[in-house]
């Protein structure tokens, strides 16, 4: 089965490192990897992976205006907001701007594949809190 | 939620020395076992499974206990009965310091008698603590969440010793991590990690060693207050407060964040070591 390309974006190397390594041996491949809001606007355009996973709280540029960005150059790009944050408002704001899901930190490896598996079949614009 | 542990208590008190309770502490991590230990000891689980376990404990808001049972890899009734043999095997610090020859029996019951009725004492004056602060729900939430989740990444459990309206002087020493919490109300949380605890907390959010001076470990311990920070704002939600977290940040050590004035001084004890938490909140 040909892997299901992720691209991460989060201010945090930790976060970064930890869901490179929950997601080896799955079916979900890592190809990119960035820490700064506009540069991965500039990467997303360049590589267009299946899934996004993006911060939502993150320093300079922030998520929202990251995911609106990648939405302008893909309108059916699945990005998925990652925060720590899970507020209604905070939700709200996410999904009715674009974003396919919104999951809460922390999370465990088995729930968090899990998550992903489902995004197929989660109705558009859905919440999972942790 | 009590104020000290008895091996604190033992150790101020100059019941018993440093070296001694460092003995104890190590004769505890080599008896005590987590549940899926046992469990593998006990042929119910294997060592793999045990790992899958202890993973998902060091990111998850849930105990060995319920990881056990919601990632299917226990029943309810194996985790009820291991959790019998863990609490039968477990070595208290009193015991372990009898056993390693560091205090009598007769001694440990004395101790012990006095240290619980000073425990009971300084629980009712954590409860005053923050039944009388003005933003009491919004220090304990915090509280609460720091608790838990520098316990579960440092692996080690820690307690609240007592919070402190205080002019915002900082100790030295520290390892400063810093969120704003913007909204309704603005504040500031900062968590202050000694050493020792800032590496093991590090270690704790990235699963292998780093070192505490490199951005590895910075970025561990802003990642570690984002998590406090964001789920303190989404816990105080449905008590009316609408807070959202800034990006977090490292401060320079000993310079104050809080713009002016009020600060709320929580210190903690976490096995040898301590941390602070302080929660800086201008009026409204």
């Amino acid at each position: 089965m040909t892997p299901r390309t992720v691209m991460t974006i989060d201010d945090s190397a930790a976060i970064l490192t930890i869901i490179a390594a929950y997601l080896e041996d799955s079916e979900f491949k890592v190809i990119a990897s960035e820490r700064d809001g506009r540069r991965a606007v500039e990467v997303f355009r360049e590589i267009r992976p299946d899934i996004v996973l993006l911060d939502l709280i993150m320093p300079g540029q922030s998520g929202m205006e990251t995911l609106s960005q990648i939405l302008a150059l893909d309108p059916d790009s699945c990005v998925v907001m990652v925060s720590s944050l899970g507020t209604e408002d905070a939700v709200h704001q996410c999904l009715s701007t674009g974003a396919r899901s919104f999951l809460q930190k922390p999370f465990s490896r088995d729930a968090f594949i899990e998550f992903l598996r489902n995004l197929d079949d989660q109705p558009q614009n859905s919440r999972v809190g942790s | 939620m009590s104020s000290m542990f008895f091996g604190h208590y033992l150790l101020e008190n100059g019941v018993i020395g440093r070296e001694a309770l460092l003995d104890a502490i190590e004769m505890q991590r080599r008896t005590n076992r987590s549940l899926p230990d046992i469990a593998v000891r006990e042929g119910l689980l294997d060592q793999t499974k045990a790992e899958q376990i202890h993973a998902v404990f060091r990111v998850s808001n849930s105990s060995h206990e319920d990881l056990c049972i919601s990632e299917g890899k226990l029943a309810a009734n194996d985790v009820e009965r291991l959790t019998r043999i863990q609490s039968a095997e477990w070595l208290r610090i009193g015991c372990a310091l009898v056993k390693g020859g560091h205090l009598a029996e007769t001694e440990l019951a004395t101790h012990l008698r006095t240290f619980n009725a000073i425990e009971a004492t300084e629980q009712k004056t954590l409860d005053g603590d923050f039944n009388h602060l003005e933003e009491s729900t919004i220090v304990r939430a915090i509280t609460e969440l720091t608790l838990r989740h520098v316990a579960r990444m440092t692996g080690v459990p820690v307690k609240l010793q007592r919070i402190d309206p205080s002019d915002g002087a900082l100790n030295h020493g520290f390892r400063r991590f810093a969120q704003k919490i913007v909204g309704d109300r603005e504040f500031f949380v900062t968590v202050d990690l000694g050493d020792p605890l800032f590496s093991i907390a590090a270690k704790g959010m990235l699963g292998v060693e780093v070192d505490p001076a490199g951005d590895a470990a910075r970025d561990a311990g802003c990642e570690l207050i984002n998590l406090i920070g964001g789920n303190a704002c989404t816990r105080l939600e449905p008590e009316g407060f609408h807070l959202r977290p800034e990006p977090p940040f490292c401060p320079e050590p000993l310079q104050s964040t809080e713009p002016n004035g009020s600060s709320i001084r929580g210190r903690m004890a976490a096995g040898e070591d301590h941390f602070e938490i302080n929660i800086f909140i201008n009026p409204p």
